[in-house]
């Protein structure tokens, strides 16, 4: 697989199981267009299934420029296969906004999330400089919840009805906040 | 009275005695992303309603989750 890029240096990341590289938005857009039918992949980024048009697809990632919005592909070591992705919009030069998809359920409770996002971090605060991460999940997905919390991210507030669900309706959102500080002080104790 | 401890254990496909009373979402082998999102779903339907997202927050732990259940009684 060939990956070109243009602008700022391309991210390589690599974790014991996964590689994580930088993509384009129109590369990503269409290598997981075929997740947008699978309901439960839908289920969880509050999104409904089926009926999207590639360009409108597209338009759901920011255009990443490896500098300041970033999109890392992740793949299987094992076959290469695109498994997911982690999103990074970088603002005020040092505050990270992340999000993460898995659309290969086969992943799904198998630590992906949890061993990826550990790479990132690392990345973000000892590469880019990054004095705090922070993502907001919405608060009745489980799942990203408790990988927010199984990394040592602190709960620094819920936004009520901060977001709008699959069906339309206004639901809470979670800040989960995460400082260069504090992920440093958790390596140093767990370093796996 | 339900027992958080078989809650969880049943929620994640595990014998009882796998779940301490002092286990966490970091010292439960099993107890991953979908076990948690199976923990959360049984928990509401033991309570029999949707929890509230602070509630939900605080659940990480055997002992959280007994609170829950129990109104704190261990």
């Amino acid at each position: 697989m060939r990956l070109r890029w243009n602008r700022g240096k391309p991210v390589v990341l690599s974790t014991e199981r996964f590689d994580l590289r930088s993509v384009s938005q129109r590369w990503i857009a269409r290598h997981t267009f075929a997740w947008s039918e699978n309901e439960q992949v839908m289920a969880g980024l509050e999104l409904r299934a089926g009926g999207w048009l590639l360009r409108r697809w597209r338009r759901r990632f920011a255009k990443a420029d490896n500098r300041n919005h970033l999109i890392l592909a992740i793949f299987d070591k094992q076959n290469g296969r695109l498994v997911g992705y982690e999103s990074v919009n970088i603002s005020g030069g040092n505050i990270a906004f992340i999000g993460v998809a898995v659309g290969d359920t086969d992943w799904w409770g198998k630590g992906l999330v949890v061993e990826t996002r550990a790479a990132l971090l690392d990345y973000l605060f000892d590469v880019r400089g990054c004095t705090r991460v922070w993502g907001t999940p919405f608060g009745r997905n489980f799942s990203s919840i408790y990988n927010y919390q199984r990394l040592g991210f602190k709960k620094e507030g819920v936004l009520r009805k901060g977001g709008r669900s699959a069906n339309g309706d206004a639901s809470d959102m979670v800040a989960f906040g995460m400082l260069a500080d504090e992920w440093r002080a958790l390596r140093a104790e767990n370093p796996s | 009275m339900t027992d958080a401890r078989t809650l969880v254990a049943e929620a994640i496909e595990r014998p009882r005695d796998h779940v301490p009373a002092n286990g966490t979402i970091e010292t439960v082998e099993g107890w991953d992303s979908l076990g948690h999102m199976r923990i959360m779903l049984a928990l509401e339907a033991r309570l029999g309603r949707p929890m509230e997202t602070e509630e939900i927050l605080e659940l990480a732990s055997v002992e959280a989750i007994d609170r829950l259940l129990n109104g704190g009684s261990g």
